[in-house]
């Protein structure tokens, strides 16, 4: 029906040429007739104040001045578009030969306006012709397309949107070519934007075969895209061969630019290759960073589905974790050598007074809804608190289901493997982790630590854990499930002050005596974990001549600690006064308490200790990467411990 | 954060040393102890066999050991914590009613 219809369309604008150059005379009354026309066709008014002028020859050049089209009803702006004058000329001979061919078109002064309503309806909607917008239209053939001082400006009230442009044709310094400028200045939803286009001549846009230059400079706060390169068939947005440069303070805020929802991180840069191909849009040859991550890549992006599907492939040099700390609402390190936007060290500041520890920012679950993806990421070294050789990661979402496995770790030759699943469909979001820590060197991890540990040993465990809730906080203390972990070797007094991360110094004093030998035979703990509360349910520490045993909960719903360390000789002839330690208070600032007791008590026995648990933990944590020999003789302290336990039971 | 122990609490530490010397008052006799051990005497045999069970669980690749809680008394084993499918439960308690000793198996394990 729509061909019908252009047919008819075309069979008009011949009548009126037909008419028009029988009316040598009268040009004004075709002017008016013309007006009336696509007046009545559009239901708005078309008004030409100036005069129509035809001078002719084989190609009859028309000009008509003052141009004015008829906003929306709904618009504070009277006009949509307004044309201080129009230039054209025609090829007659090919019109008689059935095609229009215009080999020259002017538009001097366009003013356009492009508004959307509070509610969302735009004023370039025609009530008119909605059925053929969706077959191409045949529209005459455009030789040459020259603008001078075009100006437009794009308005959306229901998204905080305002932007002008200008724009305008200009042959090209350098090759004679005729070029399309566009500059723009406003406001993307709220956020400043400015945005310099140049690209070939407009009439190549329709042009099939030659490839249509383009460069665009587009920046937003301090975020700066650049694109440069060529599309063929830009209409169709067939063949693109685009070269993109971008950087910013947080990723967060391209979301509004790409329509995809993108995660807050610290700032970035990337680059790399831009093509389009059936739906989909590939990046190839990503390379950047965020913060003080590194990654390269392929990413595609298919879109026309429901959700938009993310694959990507990365590879990483190094992971700064603390760079994805924002995720899950926690602000960037800030010291030096460390990358953070200005609001993100605000962020950082704010959460260095808060007398919690734990982030209460809800994360950005509903933004997992929004997308498909496939990701998979391989980094040779992470940086974190521990510092760690390989990560290894696929996340997976899908329909609001996030399935982060594995999420693997090494250090060494032991690893940290996890897995996570989120479901972000239940409110609050329901979430469990599953983390298997097999075969971790001690030494490895402080020697990496610059703590000088002769005492090699071994560290394995296991944790399960299920949470509900919205932020990190909101889940820890809802967290149901357990940790065990069992440790040989290190120095008790080096770990507990290094690897818990306090600074604890003479609060150690009570639990050890200088000559104390510290070093740990076999060191076990199983953290049974019921609505947020964390209960110490076996907690044992063996080193040389003493057992020390903790007892007590961690509250994650409250952050607070109410712990006692207990040191028991296990030789009453060695004289000590080692008062237990008392450890409570929040998470931010516990309190280490030495206990008033200082009276010699007896000795403890070893039968007290069940070892059934422990043999079957360290059977696990042996387990090592295939091929890997074990040459650690000090790897038999648990089950040196073990035997002592058993011997202790007879 | 640093915990410094004012030099009076290292005085009255120092005496109470000096006086617990002198006295001998721990020493040599037999008296009970004025702290109490966080392990009791009397639980021991409840808590090694909890700690059996737990061993097993441990040992079951197709459990989480670490999320299921084990405690005794009297050789009653009662199991809580949680798995993720309801045949879970059931194996976890079949494994802690073989081990030896367990007269009775009380299952509060939750289904996540």
């Amino acid at each position: 029906m729509a061909i019908i219809k252009w047919i008819g369309i075309a069979l008009l604008t011949l009548v009126i040429l037909v008419v028009l150059l029988l009316a040598l005379m009268s040009s004004n009354w075709v002017r008016d007739i013309a007006a009336q026309q696509i007046s009545e066709r559009t239901g708005r008014k078309l008004t030409i104040n100036g005069d129509l002028s035809i001078n002719w020859s084989l190609t009859p050049h028309i000009r008509v001045e003052q141009i004015q089209f008829e906003n929306a009803a709904w618009s504070k702006q009277p006009d949509m578009l307004e044309l201080a004058a129009l230039d054209l000329s025609i090829d007659l001979i090919e019109l008689i030969h059935g095609r229009v061919i215009l080999p020259e078109i002017i538009l001097t002064k366009p003013n356009i306006i492009l508004e959307k309503s509070p509610n969302g309806e735009p004023n370039w909607e025609l009530p008119i012709e909605k059925d053929e917008t969706k077959e191409r239209a045949e529209l005459p053939i455009i030789e040459r397309l020259q603008i001078e001082e075009g100006r437009l400006r794009y308005h959306d009230l229901s998204a905080n949107t305002e932007i002008s442009a200008n724009f305008e044709t200009a042959k090209g310094q350098a090759d004679g070519e005729e070029a399309t400028h566009l500059q723009a200045k406003g406001k993307l939803k709220g956020s400043p934007l400015a945005l310099k286009l140049t690209a070939g001549p407009l009439v190549a846009l329709r042009e099939a075969k030659a490839p249509y230059p383009l460069t665009l400079d587009l920046k937003t706060g301090d975020t700066a895209i650049r694109v440069k390169g060529t599309v063929t068939e830009p209409l169709q947005f067939k063949g693109v061969d685009l070269q993109f440069a971008m950087k910013g303070p947080d990723p967060e805020q391209l979301s509004d630019i790409t329509g995809l929802p993108m995660p807050s991180l610290p700032p970035y840069q990337f680059k790399g290759y831009l093509s389009f191909h059936e739906n989909t849009l590939q990046v190839k040859k990503l390379n950047g960073r965020v913060g003080d991550s590194d990654f390269a890549g392929n990413v595609s992006v298919k879109i026309g589905e429901q959700r938009p599907f993310i694959k990507a492939n990365l590879t990483s040099k190094k992971i700064d974790l603390d760079d994805f700390g924002l995720i899950i609402g926690l602000a960037p390190e800030t010291g030096p050598g460390e990358t953070a936007s200005a609001e993100q060290k605000e962020q950082a500041k704010k959460q260095a007074a808060s007398p919690y520890v734990l982030p209460k920012k809800s994360i950005k679950f509903d933004d997992l809804q929004k997308i498909n993806a496939d990701i998979t990421l391989q980094s040779k070294h992470v940086e974190s608190k521990l510092p760690m050789d390989k990560l290894s990661t696929r996340a997976i979402i899908k329909n609001g289901h996030l399935i982060l496995d594995p999420l693997n770790f090494k250090i060494a030759t032991g690893s940290i493997q996890s897995n996570l699943e989120l479901d972000t469909r239940t409110k609050p979001v329901k979430s469990k982790i599953e983390t298997k820590i097999r075969h971790v060197r001690l030494n490895e991890i402080l020697r990496r630590l610059k703590i000088s540990d002769e005492s090699a040993g071994l560290i394995g465990g296991e944790a399960t854990f299920w949470f509900k809730g919205n932020s990190v906080a909101e889940m820890l203390a809802s967290a149901d499930g357990g940790l065990l972990m069992l440790m040989t070797g290190g120095q008790l007094d080096d770990l507990l002050v290094e690897l818990g991360g306090l600074d604890v110094g003479e609060a150690l004093v009570s639990l050890f005596d200088k000559e104390d030998n510290t070093e740990i035979n076999c060191a076990f703990v199983d953290l049974p974990t019921t609505g947020g509360i964390m209960e110490i349910g076996n907690f044992v520490i063996d080193t040389e001549d003493t057992v020390f045993f903790s007892k007590g909960s961690i509250d994650f719903k409250k952050e607070q600690l109410d712990l006692v360390i207990d040191p028991n000789p296990k030789d009453l002839s060695v004289f000590s006064a080692r008062a237990p330690l008392y450890i409570k208070g929040s998470f931010k600032e516990p309190d280490f308490t030495p206990g008033a007791r200082a009276i010699v008590r007896g000795a403890f026995s070893l039968a007290l200790i069940p070892s059934a648990p422990i043999v079957s933990l360290y059977a696990l944590i042996q387990e090592k990467e295939k091929g890997q020999k074990d040459n650690n003789q000090q790897s038999d302290r648990c089950s040196r411990f073990i035997d002592t336990l058993k011997e202790a039971h007879k | 954060m640093s915990y410094k122990a004012p030099p009076i609490i290292r005085v009255i530490s120092y005496l109470l040393i000096l006086f617990a010397l002198s006295g001998c008052a721990g020493l040599f006799s037999h008296e009970p102890f004025t702290h109490e051990p966080l392990i009791k005497k009397e639980d021991q045999e409840d808590l090694t066999l909890a700690m059996q069970v737990k061993a097993k669980l441990i040992e079951t690749k197709e459990l989480s050991a670490a999320a299921i809680h084990v405690e005794a008394s009297n050789e009653v084993v009662i199991l809580s914590g949680f798995v993720e499918t309801e045949s879970q439960r059931k194996l976890a308690g079949s494994i802690a009613e073989k081990v030896p000793n367990v007269k009775q198996v009380d299952n509060k394990i939750k289904v996540k």
